[in-house]
Protein backbone atom coordinates (compact mmCIF):
# COMPACT_ATOMS: atom_id res chain seq x y z
CA UNK A 1 0.00 0.00 0.00
CA UNK A 2 2.87 2.28 0.85
CA UNK A 3 4.37 1.61 -2.57
CA UNK A 4 1.11 2.40 -4.32
CA UNK A 5 0.80 5.72 -2.45
CA UNK A 6 4.40 6.62 -3.29
CA UNK A 7 3.83 5.87 -7.01
CA UNK A 8 0.65 7.95 -6.99
CA UNK A 9 2.44 10.93 -5.43
CA UNK A 10 5.29 10.72 -7.93
CA UNK A 11 2.84 10.49 -10.81
CA UNK A 12 0.91 13.50 -9.47
CA UNK A 13 4.10 15.52 -9.04
CA UNK A 14 5.10 14.77 -12.66
CA UNK A 15 1.75 15.25 -14.29
CA UNK A 16 0.39 18.21 -12.30
CA UNK A 17 2.51 20.89 -14.05
CA UNK A 18 1.71 19.40 -17.46
CA UNK A 19 -1.98 19.36 -16.66
CA UNK A 20 -1.83 22.93 -15.34
CA UNK A 21 0.10 24.13 -18.44
CA UNK A 22 -2.36 22.36 -20.75
CA UNK A 23 -5.26 24.05 -18.98
CA UNK A 24 -3.69 27.52 -19.43
CA UNK A 25 -2.83 26.78 -23.08
CA UNK A 26 -6.32 25.60 -23.86
CA UNK A 27 -7.70 28.81 -22.32
CA UNK A 28 -5.41 31.04 -24.41
CA UNK A 29 -6.10 29.07 -27.59
CA UNK A 30 -9.78 29.42 -26.96
CA UNK A 31 -9.55 33.17 -26.38
CA UNK A 32 -7.22 33.92 -29.33
CA UNK A 33 -8.54 31.37 -31.74
CA UNK A 34 -9.09 33.95 -34.53
CA UNK A 35 -5.51 35.27 -34.33
CA UNK A 36 -3.76 31.92 -34.18
CA UNK A 37 -5.46 30.66 -37.31
CA UNK A 38 -3.77 33.46 -39.31
CA UNK A 39 -0.19 32.76 -38.02
CA UNK A 40 1.85 30.05 -39.75
CA UNK A 41 2.89 27.14 -37.62
CA UNK A 42 6.45 26.71 -36.39
CA UNK A 43 7.47 23.15 -37.02
CA UNK A 44 10.55 21.76 -35.33
CA UNK A 45 11.34 18.41 -36.86
CA UNK A 46 11.76 15.75 -34.23
CA UNK A 47 12.44 12.07 -34.34
CA UNK A 48 9.30 10.21 -33.51
CA UNK A 49 9.30 8.14 -30.35
CA UNK A 50 12.42 9.87 -28.90
CA UNK A 51 11.32 13.50 -29.42
CA UNK A 52 14.95 14.31 -30.36
CA UNK A 53 15.37 17.50 -32.46
CA UNK A 54 16.83 16.59 -35.84
CA UNK A 55 19.69 18.66 -37.32
CA UNK A 56 19.46 19.97 -40.91
CA UNK A 57 21.58 18.51 -43.68
CA UNK A 58 25.25 19.47 -44.04
CA UNK A 59 26.49 22.62 -45.93
CA UNK A 60 23.74 24.78 -44.52
CA UNK A 61 24.86 28.26 -43.60
CA UNK A 62 25.15 28.73 -39.79
CA UNK A 63 22.89 31.80 -39.95
CA UNK A 64 20.25 29.74 -41.73
CA UNK A 65 20.78 27.04 -39.17
CA UNK A 66 20.09 29.52 -36.36
CA UNK A 67 16.79 30.45 -37.97
CA UNK A 68 16.08 26.78 -38.53
CA UNK A 69 16.59 26.00 -34.87
CA UNK A 70 14.14 28.68 -33.82
CA UNK A 71 11.58 26.46 -35.44
CA UNK A 72 10.71 28.81 -38.31
CA UNK A 73 11.56 26.35 -41.05
CA UNK A 74 9.78 28.29 -43.81
CA UNK A 75 11.88 31.38 -43.11
CA UNK A 76 15.04 29.26 -43.00
CA UNK A 77 14.23 27.70 -46.35
CA UNK A 78 13.65 31.11 -47.94
CA UNK A 79 16.92 32.46 -46.51
CA UNK A 80 18.83 29.44 -47.76
CA UNK A 81 17.44 29.97 -51.26
CA UNK A 82 18.54 33.64 -51.31
CA UNK A 83 21.97 32.70 -49.97
CA UNK A 84 22.52 30.08 -52.65
CA UNK A 85 21.53 32.48 -55.43
CA UNK A 86 23.95 35.17 -54.23
CA UNK A 87 26.87 32.73 -54.11
CA UNK A 88 26.17 31.15 -57.44
CA UNK A 89 28.99 32.21 -59.86
CA UNK A 90 31.73 30.49 -61.74
CA UNK A 91 34.96 29.86 -59.88
CA UNK A 92 37.99 29.90 -62.21
CA UNK A 93 41.15 27.87 -61.66
CA UNK A 94 44.49 29.27 -60.50
CA UNK A 95 45.75 29.36 -64.08
CA UNK A 96 42.74 30.66 -65.96
CA UNK A 97 44.47 31.90 -69.12
CA UNK A 98 47.58 33.52 -70.56
CA UNK A 99 47.42 36.59 -72.77
CA UNK A 100 49.93 38.21 -75.10
CA UNK A 101 49.15 41.80 -76.08
CA UNK A 102 50.54 44.56 -78.26
CA UNK A 103 50.21 48.19 -77.21
CA UNK A 104 49.72 50.08 -80.47
CA UNK A 105 48.43 53.44 -79.19
CA UNK A 106 51.62 55.37 -79.92
CA UNK A 107 51.99 53.70 -83.33
CA UNK A 108 48.66 55.20 -84.37
CA UNK A 109 49.51 58.57 -82.84
CA UNK A 110 52.95 58.55 -84.53
CA UNK A 111 51.24 58.05 -87.90
CA UNK A 112 49.02 61.01 -86.98
CA UNK A 113 52.12 63.14 -86.36
CA UNK A 114 53.19 62.55 -82.76
CA UNK A 115 56.92 63.17 -82.30
CA UNK A 116 57.59 60.18 -80.06
CA UNK A 117 56.54 56.56 -79.83
CA UNK A 118 56.64 53.67 -77.38
CA UNK A 119 55.39 50.23 -78.34
CA UNK A 120 55.40 47.18 -76.13
CA UNK A 121 54.46 43.55 -76.01
CA UNK A 122 52.76 42.57 -72.77
CA UNK A 123 52.30 39.18 -71.13
CA UNK A 124 49.45 38.63 -68.66
CA UNK A 125 48.75 35.56 -66.56
CA UNK A 126 45.14 35.42 -65.41
CA UNK A 127 44.90 33.77 -61.97
CA UNK A 128 41.43 32.82 -60.70
CA UNK A 129 40.14 35.43 -63.19
CA UNK A 130 41.00 37.98 -60.49
CA UNK A 131 44.71 38.62 -60.08
CA UNK A 132 46.79 39.21 -63.20
CA UNK A 133 50.56 39.58 -63.00
CA UNK A 134 51.77 41.59 -66.02
CA UNK A 135 55.13 41.96 -67.75
CA UNK A 136 55.51 44.58 -70.48
CA UNK A 137 58.61 44.86 -72.67
CA UNK A 138 59.02 47.48 -75.35
CA UNK A 139 61.02 50.01 -77.32
CA UNK A 140 60.67 53.77 -77.57
CA UNK A 141 62.09 56.56 -79.72
CA UNK A 142 61.56 60.28 -80.31
CA UNK A 143 62.41 63.01 -82.78
CA UNK A 144 61.06 66.45 -82.15
CA UNK A 145 61.80 69.81 -83.75
CA UNK A 146 59.36 72.31 -82.23
CA UNK A 147 58.21 75.07 -84.57
CA UNK A 148 59.09 77.80 -82.07
CA UNK A 149 62.07 75.93 -80.63
CA UNK A 150 65.79 76.23 -81.30
CA UNK A 151 66.72 72.51 -81.29
CA UNK A 152 65.99 69.00 -82.51
CA UNK A 153 65.52 66.41 -79.77
CA UNK A 154 66.54 62.89 -80.79
CA UNK A 155 65.68 60.02 -78.47
CA UNK A 156 67.42 56.95 -79.80
CA UNK A 157 65.55 53.63 -80.01
CA UNK A 158 65.87 52.30 -76.44
CA UNK A 159 64.30 49.50 -74.42
CA UNK A 160 61.99 49.69 -71.41
CA UNK A 161 60.18 47.28 -69.13
CA UNK A 162 57.22 47.40 -66.78
CA UNK A 163 56.18 44.87 -64.19
CA UNK A 164 53.02 44.84 -62.11
CA UNK A 165 49.58 43.34 -61.66
CA UNK A 166 45.89 43.97 -62.32
CA UNK A 167 42.86 43.13 -60.23
CA UNK A 168 39.84 42.17 -62.33
CA UNK A 169 36.60 43.47 -60.85
CA UNK A 170 34.53 41.32 -63.23
CA UNK A 171 35.84 38.07 -61.75
CA UNK A 172 32.31 36.69 -61.47
CA UNK A 173 31.90 36.93 -65.23
CA UNK A 174 33.62 35.24 -68.14
CA UNK A 175 37.30 36.16 -68.68
CA UNK A 176 36.20 37.52 -72.08
CA UNK A 177 35.32 40.80 -70.37
CA UNK A 178 37.65 42.48 -67.91
CA UNK A 179 37.53 45.72 -66.00
CA UNK A 180 40.61 46.13 -63.88
CA UNK A 181 42.73 48.41 -61.76
CA UNK A 182 46.45 47.82 -61.57
CA UNK A 183 49.87 49.09 -60.67
CA UNK A 184 53.17 49.02 -62.54
CA UNK A 185 56.80 49.71 -61.88
CA UNK A 186 58.63 50.78 -65.02
CA UNK A 187 62.26 51.31 -65.91
CA UNK A 188 64.33 52.30 -68.92
CA UNK A 189 67.96 52.75 -69.95
CA UNK A 190 68.06 55.10 -72.90
CA UNK A 191 70.17 57.49 -74.97
CA UNK A 192 69.32 60.90 -76.35
CA UNK A 193 70.94 63.89 -77.94
CA UNK A 194 70.01 67.47 -78.84
CA UNK A 195 70.93 68.47 -82.36
CA UNK A 196 70.85 71.74 -84.30
CA UNK A 197 70.88 74.03 -81.26
CA UNK A 198 70.68 77.59 -82.47
CA UNK A 199 71.43 79.78 -79.46
CA UNK A 200 70.82 83.53 -79.72
CA UNK A 201 71.62 86.13 -77.07
CA UNK A 202 69.81 89.38 -77.81
CA UNK A 203 71.88 91.69 -75.64
CA UNK A 204 75.26 90.52 -76.93
CA UNK A 205 73.75 90.00 -80.36
CA UNK A 206 75.49 86.70 -80.91
CA UNK A 207 74.16 83.45 -82.36
CA UNK A 208 75.98 80.19 -81.75
CA UNK A 209 75.22 76.79 -83.25
CA UNK A 210 76.03 73.77 -81.16
CA UNK A 211 74.73 70.36 -80.09
CA UNK A 212 74.58 68.13 -77.05
CA UNK A 213 76.19 64.82 -77.86
CA UNK A 214 74.74 61.47 -76.77
CA UNK A 215 73.60 61.42 -73.15
CA UNK A 216 72.79 58.31 -71.14
CA UNK A 217 69.56 58.38 -69.16
CA UNK A 218 68.10 56.06 -66.55
CA UNK A 219 64.59 56.35 -65.16
CA UNK A 220 62.32 54.47 -62.78
CA UNK A 221 58.62 55.27 -62.57
CA UNK A 222 55.27 54.09 -61.22
CA UNK A 223 51.92 53.76 -62.93
CA UNK A 224 48.38 53.40 -61.60
CA UNK A 225 46.31 51.74 -64.30
CA UNK A 226 42.59 51.45 -65.03
CA UNK A 227 41.49 49.51 -68.05
CA UNK A 228 39.04 47.32 -69.90
CA UNK A 229 39.38 44.31 -72.22
CA UNK A 230 36.68 42.93 -74.47
CA UNK A 231 36.68 39.76 -76.57
CA UNK A 232 36.27 40.54 -80.26
CA UNK A 233 36.66 37.22 -82.04
CA UNK A 234 37.66 33.82 -80.65
CA UNK A 235 41.05 34.35 -78.89
CA UNK A 236 41.36 37.98 -80.03
CA UNK A 237 40.37 40.85 -77.78
CA UNK A 238 40.87 44.61 -77.65
CA UNK A 239 41.38 46.85 -74.65
CA UNK A 240 42.35 50.27 -73.46
CA UNK A 241 44.14 51.55 -70.40
CA UNK A 242 44.41 54.96 -68.81
CA UNK A 243 47.55 55.46 -66.74
CA UNK A 244 48.45 57.96 -64.06
CA UNK A 245 52.22 57.98 -63.72
CA UNK A 246 55.12 59.73 -62.05
CA UNK A 247 58.88 59.49 -61.94
CA UNK A 248 60.38 57.83 -58.87
CA UNK A 249 64.03 58.27 -59.73
CA UNK A 250 66.23 59.32 -62.63
CA UNK A 251 69.91 60.02 -63.06
CA UNK A 252 71.10 63.61 -63.10
CA UNK A 253 72.46 64.72 -66.44
CA UNK A 254 74.57 67.90 -66.29
CA UNK A 255 73.47 69.04 -69.75
CA UNK A 256 69.76 68.83 -69.02
CA UNK A 257 67.16 66.19 -68.26
CA UNK A 258 65.56 64.22 -71.12
CA UNK A 259 62.29 65.34 -72.65
CA UNK A 260 61.22 61.81 -73.58
CA UNK A 261 61.61 58.57 -71.61
CA UNK A 262 60.84 55.34 -73.50
CA UNK A 263 57.77 53.65 -72.01
CA UNK A 264 56.94 56.70 -69.88
CA UNK A 265 56.41 59.34 -72.54
CA UNK A 266 57.23 63.02 -72.23
CA UNK A 267 57.84 64.71 -68.91
CA UNK A 268 54.80 66.96 -69.43
CA UNK A 269 51.65 65.82 -67.66
CA UNK A 270 51.10 62.69 -65.67
CA UNK A 271 48.64 60.85 -67.86
CA UNK A 272 49.20 58.22 -70.54
CA UNK A 273 46.97 55.95 -72.61
CA UNK A 274 47.40 52.50 -74.05
CA UNK A 275 45.39 50.58 -76.61
CA UNK A 276 46.08 46.89 -76.90
CA UNK A 277 45.23 43.98 -79.11
CA UNK A 278 45.39 40.66 -77.25
CA UNK A 279 45.69 36.97 -78.04
CA UNK A 280 44.49 34.74 -75.20
CA UNK A 281 45.40 31.10 -74.58
CA UNK A 282 42.90 29.54 -72.12
CA UNK A 283 44.21 26.94 -69.68
CA UNK A 284 40.82 25.31 -69.06
CA UNK A 285 38.55 23.55 -71.51
CA UNK A 286 35.32 24.61 -69.89
CA UNK A 287 34.93 26.76 -66.86
CA UNK A 288 34.95 24.57 -63.78
CA UNK A 289 31.77 25.51 -62.08
CA UNK A 290 31.52 24.99 -58.37
CA UNK A 291 28.15 26.55 -58.01
CA UNK A 292 26.40 26.35 -54.71
CA UNK A 293 23.33 24.22 -55.12
CA UNK A 294 20.18 26.25 -54.89
CA UNK A 295 18.30 25.51 -51.70
CA UNK A 296 15.50 23.06 -52.09
CA UNK A 297 13.22 21.34 -49.67
CA UNK A 298 15.34 18.28 -50.26
CA UNK A 299 18.64 19.64 -49.03
CA UNK A 300 17.08 21.35 -46.05
CA UNK A 301 15.26 18.21 -45.05
CA UNK A 302 16.61 16.96 -41.77
CA UNK A 303 18.70 13.84 -41.81
CA UNK A 304 17.58 11.35 -39.25
CA UNK A 305 20.20 10.34 -36.75
CA UNK A 306 20.05 7.28 -34.65
CA UNK B 1 27.78 49.96 -59.12
CA UNK B 2 28.79 52.26 -56.29
CA UNK B 3 32.39 51.13 -56.72
CA UNK B 4 32.33 51.73 -60.48
CA UNK B 5 31.01 55.26 -59.90
CA UNK B 6 33.80 55.97 -57.41
CA UNK B 7 36.39 54.66 -59.86
CA UNK B 8 34.98 56.81 -62.67
CA UNK B 9 35.12 59.86 -60.38
CA UNK B 10 38.72 59.08 -59.42
CA UNK B 11 39.64 58.79 -63.10
CA UNK B 12 38.10 62.19 -63.82
CA UNK B 13 40.07 63.73 -60.96
CA UNK B 14 43.23 62.12 -62.32
CA UNK B 15 42.48 63.60 -65.75
CA UNK B 16 42.04 67.04 -64.25
CA UNK B 17 45.26 66.76 -62.27
CA UNK B 18 47.26 65.35 -65.12
CA UNK B 19 46.87 68.14 -67.65
CA UNK B 20 50.25 69.76 -68.23
CA UNK B 21 50.87 72.97 -70.13
CA UNK B 22 53.44 73.95 -72.68
CA UNK B 23 54.64 77.32 -71.32
CA UNK B 24 58.18 78.19 -70.25
CA UNK B 25 58.01 79.70 -66.77
CA UNK B 26 61.78 80.17 -66.46
CA UNK B 27 64.17 82.28 -68.53
CA UNK B 28 64.81 81.51 -72.17
CA UNK B 29 68.54 82.02 -71.51
CA UNK B 30 70.92 81.19 -68.69
CA UNK B 31 71.23 84.50 -66.82
CA UNK B 32 73.11 85.11 -63.58
CA UNK B 33 70.94 87.04 -61.15
CA UNK B 34 72.79 89.53 -58.91
CA UNK B 35 71.17 90.99 -55.78
CA UNK B 36 72.33 94.08 -53.91
CA UNK B 37 73.21 94.07 -50.19
CA UNK B 38 74.54 96.48 -47.60
CA UNK B 39 75.51 95.31 -44.12
CA UNK B 40 74.00 91.92 -44.96
CA UNK B 41 70.56 93.33 -45.81
CA UNK B 42 68.91 93.60 -49.19
CA UNK B 43 68.85 97.17 -50.49
CA UNK B 44 67.38 99.08 -53.42
CA UNK B 45 69.65 101.48 -55.26
CA UNK B 46 68.37 104.38 -57.34
CA UNK B 47 69.68 105.62 -60.69
CA UNK B 48 71.52 102.42 -61.53
CA UNK B 49 72.85 101.73 -65.00
CA UNK B 50 74.38 98.40 -66.05
CA UNK B 51 76.38 97.94 -69.22
CA UNK B 52 78.30 95.01 -70.68
CA UNK B 53 81.78 95.86 -71.96
CA UNK B 54 81.89 95.05 -75.68
CA UNK B 55 78.12 95.06 -76.14
CA UNK B 56 76.91 96.25 -79.59
CA UNK B 57 76.76 100.06 -79.68
CA UNK B 58 77.90 100.12 -76.05
CA UNK B 59 74.25 99.80 -75.14
CA UNK B 60 73.06 99.74 -71.55
CA UNK B 61 71.19 96.71 -70.25
CA UNK B 62 69.48 98.79 -67.54
CA UNK B 63 69.50 102.61 -67.61
CA UNK B 64 68.86 104.89 -64.61
CA UNK B 65 66.48 102.64 -62.76
CA UNK B 66 65.90 101.86 -59.11
CA UNK B 67 67.03 98.29 -58.59
CA UNK B 68 67.46 95.73 -55.85
CA UNK B 69 68.59 93.03 -58.31
CA UNK B 70 69.63 92.70 -61.92
CA UNK B 71 70.55 90.09 -64.50
CA UNK B 72 74.08 90.23 -65.88
CA UNK B 73 73.99 88.14 -69.11
CA UNK B 74 77.23 86.35 -69.96
CA UNK B 75 78.68 85.86 -73.44
CA UNK B 76 78.62 82.24 -74.57
CA UNK B 77 81.34 82.81 -77.18
CA UNK B 78 84.01 83.83 -74.63
CA UNK B 79 85.25 82.62 -71.25
CA UNK B 80 84.94 85.96 -69.46
CA UNK B 81 82.52 88.87 -69.48
CA UNK B 82 82.83 92.31 -67.91
CA UNK B 83 79.98 94.39 -66.60
CA UNK B 84 79.95 98.01 -65.44
CA UNK B 85 77.58 98.97 -62.64
CA UNK B 86 77.14 102.73 -62.58
CA UNK B 87 75.30 104.79 -60.00
CA UNK B 88 74.51 108.54 -59.82
CA UNK B 89 76.05 109.87 -56.60
CA UNK B 90 74.98 113.51 -57.16
CA UNK B 91 73.09 115.18 -60.02
CA UNK B 92 76.28 115.58 -62.07
CA UNK B 93 78.51 112.91 -60.67
CA UNK B 94 78.42 109.16 -61.14
CA UNK B 95 80.53 106.36 -59.70
CA UNK B 96 81.00 102.92 -61.19
CA UNK B 97 82.54 99.52 -60.62
CA UNK B 98 83.53 96.79 -63.06
CA UNK B 99 82.64 93.16 -62.42
CA UNK B 100 84.60 90.46 -64.27
CA UNK B 101 83.17 86.96 -64.58
CA UNK B 102 85.43 84.03 -65.48
CA UNK B 103 83.53 80.91 -66.51
CA UNK B 104 83.18 77.90 -68.76
CA UNK B 105 80.19 77.31 -71.02
CA UNK B 106 78.31 74.10 -71.64
CA UNK B 107 75.38 73.46 -74.01
CA UNK B 108 72.28 72.85 -71.89
CA UNK B 109 68.79 71.50 -72.64
CA UNK B 110 66.44 73.25 -70.23
CA UNK B 111 63.12 71.76 -71.33
CA UNK B 112 60.99 71.25 -74.41
CA UNK B 113 59.25 74.55 -73.67
CA UNK B 114 62.25 76.72 -72.74
CA UNK B 115 64.55 75.14 -75.33
CA UNK B 116 68.30 74.65 -75.52
CA UNK B 117 70.87 77.24 -74.44
CA UNK B 118 74.29 77.65 -72.86
CA UNK B 119 74.73 77.11 -69.14
CA UNK B 120 77.70 78.68 -67.34
CA UNK B 121 79.96 77.36 -64.60
CA UNK B 122 81.37 80.49 -62.93
CA UNK B 123 84.92 79.98 -61.70
CA UNK B 124 85.64 83.43 -60.32
CA UNK B 125 84.14 86.93 -60.03
CA UNK B 126 86.41 89.97 -59.64
CA UNK B 127 85.40 93.56 -58.89
CA UNK B 128 86.75 97.05 -58.47
CA UNK B 129 85.93 98.69 -55.14
CA UNK B 130 84.55 102.19 -55.71
CA UNK B 131 80.98 101.48 -54.71
CA UNK B 132 81.18 97.75 -54.17
CA UNK B 133 82.71 96.26 -51.04
CA UNK B 134 82.73 92.60 -52.15
CA UNK B 135 81.09 90.05 -54.39
CA UNK B 136 79.88 86.69 -53.11
CA UNK B 137 79.31 83.76 -55.45
CA UNK B 138 76.17 81.98 -54.29
CA UNK B 139 75.70 79.48 -57.12
CA UNK B 140 78.42 78.49 -59.53
CA UNK B 141 76.19 76.85 -62.12
CA UNK B 142 73.98 79.29 -63.96
CA UNK B 143 70.99 77.89 -65.86
CA UNK B 144 67.69 79.43 -66.91
CA UNK B 145 66.23 78.94 -63.41
CA UNK B 146 65.37 82.18 -61.66
CA UNK B 147 67.72 81.87 -58.67
CA UNK B 148 70.26 84.19 -57.10
CA UNK B 149 73.77 83.58 -58.47
CA UNK B 150 75.78 86.36 -56.84
CA UNK B 151 75.47 88.80 -53.93
CA UNK B 152 76.96 92.25 -54.47
CA UNK B 153 77.76 93.89 -51.12
CA UNK B 154 77.90 97.70 -51.39
CA UNK B 155 79.94 99.99 -49.12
Amino acid sequence: MKHVMRLFLIAFALLAPIWAHAAVASDSVASDSAATTRQHRFITPVKTKTNKVLPPSKDVDPKVLEVFLTGDTLKALEQARKDSISRSYTRYPLLTDFTVGLNFADMVLAIAGQDYMSADVNFTLNMWNRLQPVLEVGLGRAKNTPEDGNYTYVGKLSPYMRIGANYNFLFKHKPDYLFFLGARLGGSLFKYQIQDINHHNGYWDETIKTEITTQNGRALWYEAVAGMRVKIWKPISLGWQIKFHGLIKENTVSQGQPWFIPGYGTRRGSLAFAFNIYYTIPFYKTASTQETKPATDANLTPTPQN
Amino acid sequence: MKHLLSIALALLLMLAAACGDSSCYDNGNALPLARFYRDGKKITLSNVTTRGIGAPNDSAYVKGKSLSETYLPLRASTTSTQWIIEMAVTNDDTMSDTLTFHYTTVPYFASAECGAMFAFNIDKVETTRNLIDSVELVQRKVTNLITESIKIHFQ
